[in-house]
């Protein structure tokens, strides 16, 4: 598949370096081609999404991973925001966080959330997890190719 | 004849027998026999008081026989107040009248309170000729009015002793009297202006009359009544009423039934019984405040705790053997002091879910539960060899996800817990009848089941029964049995949850028995309305 040749462009939106580092190394361990990018607030996420690609070379992201918990702009409004967008609405968005409440949960995926899951504690589990994400979304998915951009 | 001769001024025996002397005779004689009948004592003296003259009623009432005992000698010589007896006769001949009390000394030496009333006889031109005196036995009399003051005395003490304000009303309710204690209940300072006030008046706006004021025709007491009273200064108070419909009417002469209206102050024990509630309420705001904050707290803690653990993890993983034995040693402890901790605060999470994600309570089998229980423990049973066997369980409201960890934690004890023999666990639920007496439950009104686990395992001593269930306590090392000491802090907080209790019966090496009692809500028809508060 030319898909193997391709590299991905994953957009991290996380504000703690700890799980930033994880989650690069988690990724590093994978036989994908990967760039990470990362925004460490919403505000920042949001800028990186809408800025002109031609300006900073910034890739519109093939999927973003994103904790519920940020500074600035909560990950549910910036979630929100990204389904309100007709360009940005189609890249899937994967929240990734520590918390187990029904109620973070329930409105991730009422603010279409692609996929909820739970960074475990335990290491392997974290690493094994973030392995199957990429896994499943840039493999066995089939994601739309370029998006709304021309 | 009774007359005396001594001072010849009653009856003169020797007077000639004319036709209108003797008439005057005849009727001095009648006289004389009318004085002599008479009840009353009567006495003649002179007018420097030298008894001359007693009836018999006088010798009756003083004890003396014979008259000559008497004539002769002063009035001041038969009573105890000799000396006003002779200053009377002072005012007697002044004004022609005296009236007064003495007290009289008999024969025999006893008393006798009399009252006299004595006059000053005159002849013809008005010149006084003798003094006349009769005497009432009045003992009896000033007995009765003793007695009826003292009695009296003694209900108003009582009445105005108490410590309960006591007011009289007439039968429309309008007050004739009130105790002292009731003036000062009430800040009366105008007598005039309280007195004739309907005792409505003293009674906050909103409340019901009295009960025995409004039935009206039933004598009898109410029962207390608490009630907001009012002050003569506006102010109110609490007070505790009761009243007493009588009859017999003592509060205005027209009106001949009333009202005893009995008022005690109960403000303070009011006040504090608000201050009570107060306090549970405070107490239960913190309670759930606390139980928020731990949830809070040990959410919040699992994400720096996660990094800790994740980067020693990684240290070890990328540098074991890279090091010195010696950093290889920290780097173990430290994986193993996070991995710890991770689970004590997932332990304290679930611990304080119990009060805060609890859910509403509805009808659970707990066979079912009992069943799905085995299913998981299914490892661990066949890992130990364990014998488990089961009554029947009841059907009870409760919190079936509760019901569920409260089984499994105990079960699991039970077969983590077993001692050298094959491991043999039993779950027993009995019936416990309304009002019946369970050493380990202790007194309860309501019925009830009590599910048991009993397992045959090492057996806790005694002295740690009441520790076991605290939480983090642990009675074993580490190297010998893992846990963080949660799983019956939990049971028990479960089992408070659902109104029961929870406790063990065991001996080192006999085994242990825990049991915990549920409320049978179902066969009272009364669903138990869990508001997610009540742990």
């Amino acid at each position: 598949m030319s898909d193997d040749h391709r590299s991905f462009h994953i957009l991290l939106v996380e504000d703690n370096p700890g799980d930033v580092g994880l989650i690069r190394r988690a990724l590093a361990a994978g036989k994908l081609r990967t760039h990470l990018h990362v925004a460490h607030d919403g505000l920042e996420a949001l800028d990186f999404l809408t800025h002109d690609a031609g300006d900073s070379g910034a890739q519109r992201p093939d999927l973003i991973l994103m904790d519920l918990s940020l500074p600035k702009l909560d990950g549910c409004e910036v979630l929100w925001q990204i389904k309100q967008d007709p360009l940005l609405l189609t890249i899937p968005v994967i929240i990734l966080s520590s918390s187990q409440a029904e109620q973070d949960v329930l409105r991730s995926y009422a603010h279409y959330a692609n996929c909820y899951v739970t960074k475990p504690l335990d290491l392997e589990q974290y690493m094994a997890l973030i392995g199957s994400v990429q896994q499943f979304w840039l493999t066995i998915a089939k994601l739309p190719r370029n998006g709304n951009h021309g | 004849m009774a007359a005396s001769n001594h001072a010849g001024n009653l009856v003169s025996s020797t007077a000639p027998a004319k036709t209108p002397q003797r008439q005057e005779l005849e009727e001095l004689r009648i006289k004389e026999a009318v004085i002599a009948s008479s009840l009353s004592a009567m006495m003649m003296s002179d007018l420097d008081g030298c008894i001359t003259y007693v009836n018999p009623a006088f010798l009756r009432l003083w004890g003396y026989e014979a008259r000559e005992e008497v004539l002769g000698r002063q009035l001041a010589d038969f009573v105890i107040d000799a000396e006003e007896a002779l200053e009377m006769l002072q005012p007697l001949l002044r004004h022609g009248s005296w009236a007064g009390e003495h007290v009289a000394v008999r024969k025999n030496g006893t008393l006798r309170i009399v009252q006299r009333s004595a006059t000053v006889v005159t002849d013809l031109s008005g010149a006084p000729v003798c003094l006349a005196s009769s005497f009432v036995d009045i003992t009896e009399r000033k007995q009765v009015e003793q007695s009826l003051r003292t009695s009296e005395a003694r209900y108003r003490n009582i009445v105005e002793a108490v410590p309960v304000g006591i007011t009289l009303t007439d039968e429309a309710g309008f007050i004739a009297y009130y105790s002292a204690q009731a003036r000062e209940m009430f800040r009366i300072a105008d007598d005039q202006a309280a007195l004739g006030t309907n005792y409505r008046q003293w009674m906050a706006a909103g409340q019901p009359p009295l009960a025995a004021e409004e039935t009206g025709s039933d004598p009898g007491i109410t029962p207390l009544t608490e009630l907001r009273l009012l002050r003569a200064d506006g102010s109110e108070f609490w007070g505790e009423v009761t009243s007493v419909l009588l009859d017999e009417g003592f509060a205005t002469p027209s009106r001949q039934r009333g009202s005893i209206i009995v008022v005690r102050d109960v403000s303070d024990r009011k006040r504090a019984d608000e201050a009570l509630a107060r306090y549970a309420a405070e107490l239960e705001r913190s309670n759930q405040e606390l139980e928020q904050f731990a949830y809070v707290a040990s959410h919040d803690l699992q994400e720096p705790l996660r990094m800790v653990g994740s980067y020693v993890q990684l240290l070890a993983k990328d540098y074991t053997g890279q090091l010195s034995p010696e950093a290889d040693e920290y780097i173990d402890f430290a994986v193993d002091g996070a991995r710890r901790m991770q689970r004590l605060i997932d332990d304290l999470l679930a611990f304080s879910r119990v009060g805060t994600r609890g859910r509403q309570f509805q009808l659970v089998d707990c066979s079912q539960v009992l069943e799905e229980v085995l299913r998981n423990l299914k490892l661990a049973v066949e890992e130990c060899d364990a014998i488990i066997t089961y009554d029947t369980l009841p059907v009870v409201m409760g919190d079936r996800g509760q019901l569920h960890q409260l089984l499994q934690n105990l079960i699991a004890n039970a077969l983590k817990f077993h001692g050298a023999v094959r491991p043999a666990v039993h779950i027993g639920a009995c019936r416990q009848p309304a009002s019946s007496f369970s050493e380990g439950a202790g007194r309860s009104d309501s019925p009830g089941w009590i599910i048991s686990v009993r397992d045959n395992g090492i057996g806790i001593d005694p002295q740690y029964f009441e520790r076991i269930f605290v939480i983090f306590q642990r009675l074993h090392s580490r190297a010998h049995y893992s846990g963080t000491g949660i799983g019956l802090a939990i049971c028990k907080k479960i089992v408070e949850r659902h109104g029961g209790r929870i406790w063990v019966e065991s001996a080192p090496d006999q085994g242990a028995t825990f049991f915990f009692r549920l409320p049978d809500r179902t066969a009272a028809g009364q669903p138990l309305q869990n508001n997610g508060i009540s742990w």
